[in-house]
């Protein structure tokens, strides 16, 4: 890494899985971590931050309130100080269903979640970078973010949505040293793909054309992260990294 | 494996093409700083030298190469000499290219300009990546790191015309996604860089016209120094990328995005 300046970084949806590997990896270069979760279980990140010698603190949120996302950014100013760099990761995984069976409240969640949530985040984190002087963004969309699965219609709409938000405030904030990137990931094992990965069908399904044969591992994805935050990637803005193993490029 | 590991280059070998200035020279010196030796190739005798100056002073071993990546031979001989000198293969950056000789609208194009183009900025890819693989299937993998451009994923016109510099760097996004299908279980990443506009000799930076349409276009409204492709090479080179392959990723400064 280029930088070993401590900084202080939030990142939502930290309970488990990308989440909770990339905030290990932002506190073992020495980053201070907020990270805000609507499950508690993400204060056990937080502790597992602090037992081996490092800062970071849990502070609950539904990503979907608006004002909650804003106690975050401010805990993390009142906590450390600053807020120098965000991982907004939170979201949710539908079950799969057709289009044309999808209920009101399912899709509706999707949005709230992995969209609305994503764009609460860039709001607070923005408006707080806009008077410090700047900072990154890494939005987490997925590779449903660019292609399409099969019954997973409001995820994939969802994600599009996380690419093109992306896009368009790494476009809007460019001159005013505010960077937002996004990254695409394919399948990760995480609690929230087991039940998938434990389909012997689904598997046979998703690696028919996935050439890499497996899944990603959580800590496979971080380093994508730690870089897209980093001072190393000063000139790269509204670009999705894709950590896929190749699933996209056939 | 801690933050420092993920993108810990230390010990590995480094191929680089177009190493005598620009992006090439800014390569090899992330690969340099990180604990790598590097093997640099350039037409350049001049500018190899300079580079090979900057990496000795980081401590890095260093093989300098003057040669023709356009020549399949050349640069056979080239990663054989490397492989000899240096024990092995680890990271290729596919990275010599040129831009259009004269550029202009394809109805006036001359046929020798576009058939040089093709030769550099394709066929050159084609032989480093072959050569490099070649030697990366016997060792158990390895990091194959293709410049492209993001005049590779758009036409340029609407700034200014290079189709053919546009038309190989598109194969080259494209070349890279097949390789990095071919390869996928070989444990080889084959990926692509999409550059904007870097302070390099590409380009007539010093002309003022020149720089107020490219700063115009990029909504960073700034080039980038050439310093700030390093972060994103040695991402590509380091094991912060083991699950990323076939992929292009653009630094730009906004510019795709918008």
């Amino acid at each position: 890494m280029t930088s070993d300046v401590s900084r202080s970084v939030m990142i939502t949806g930290a309970a488990t899985g990308i989440g909770r590997a990339t905030a290990l990896a932002f506190a073992e270069r020495g980053d201070r971590v907020t990270i805000a979760d609507i499950d508690a279980r993400a204060a056990d990140t937080a502790a597992a931050i602090r037992e081996a010698g490092g800062r970071a603190q849990f502070i609950e949120c539904d990503v979907t309130d608006r004002a909650a996302v804003q106690r975050v950014v401010d805990g993390a100013l009142a906590a450390y100080g600053a807020l120098d760099a965000a991982f907004n990761n939170a979201g949710v995984l539908p079950k799969p269903q057709p289009l044309h069976e999808v209920d009101a409240a399912s899709l509706n969640l999707i949005l709230d979640v992995d969209l609305k949530g994503v764009f609460h985040c860039m709001q607070a984190q923005i408006s707080h970078f806009l008077e410090s002087g700047g900072g990154a963004i890494v939005n987490t969309a997925s590779v449903a973010g660019i292609i399409a699965d099969p019954e997973m219609s409001p995820y994939v709409a969802a994600k599009h949505a996380v690419v093109g938000m992306t896009k368009a405030a790494a476009v809007e904030y460019a001159t005013r040293n505010i960077r937002v990137n996004a990254i695409a990931p394919g399948l990760v094992e995480t609690p929230m793909t087991r039940a998938w990965l434990e389909d012997d069908a689904f598997r046979a399904a998703m690696f028919q054309h996935n050439i890499s044969g497996r899944a990603a591992r959580p800590e496979e994805i971080a380093g994508t992260v730690l870089h897209l935050c980093s001072d190393a990637a000063s000139f790269t803005n509204g670009a999705v990294f894709v950590v896929d193993g190749g699933h996209t490029a056939h | 494996m801690t933050a420092n590991e993920i993108f810990d280059v230390s010990g590995k070998v480094a191929f680089v093409t177009g190493a005598g200035s620009g992006l090439g020279r800014a390569m090899a010196e992330a690969m340099a700083e990180n604990g790598a030796n590097v093997a640099c190739f350039d037409l350049d005798p001049e500018g190899l030298t300079e580079t090979a100056t900057l990496l000795s002073r980081l401590g890095a071993d260093v093989l300098t190469f003057t040669g023709d990546v356009a020549d399949e031979a050349q640069v056979d001989a080239a990663v054989a000499e490397t492989v000899a000198r240096f024990g092995s293969l680890d990271i290729a950056f596919a990275n010599a290219g040129i831009g259009d000789p004269e550029p202009g609208f394809i109805h006036e194009y001359d046929s020798a300009n576009w058939r040089k183009v093709v030769d550099v900025n394709l066929n050159g890819v084609f032989n480093v990546n072959r050569a490099a693989i070649r030697e990366m299937m016997k060792t158990g993998g390895g990091k194959v790191i293709n410049t492209a451009s993001m005049w590779g994923l758009a036409g340029s016109s609407s700034v200014f015309p290079l189709p053919a510099y546009n038309a190989t760097k598109g194969a080259v996004v494209n070349l890279t996604r097949e390789l990095g299908l071919q390869y996928a279980r070989s444990n080889i990443q084959v990926n692509a860089i999409c550059p904007g506009f870097f302070l390099t000799a590409l380009g007539p930076y010093d002309d003022a016209e020149f720089m107020e349409a490219v700063t115009g276009f990029t909504p960073m409204g700034r080039v980038a120094d050439p310093a700030e492709i390093k972060g994103t090479a040695l991402y590509l080179a380091s094991s912060a990328s083991d699950f990323v392959t076939g992929t292009a990723l653009v630094i730009d400064g906004g510019c795709m995005a918008k």
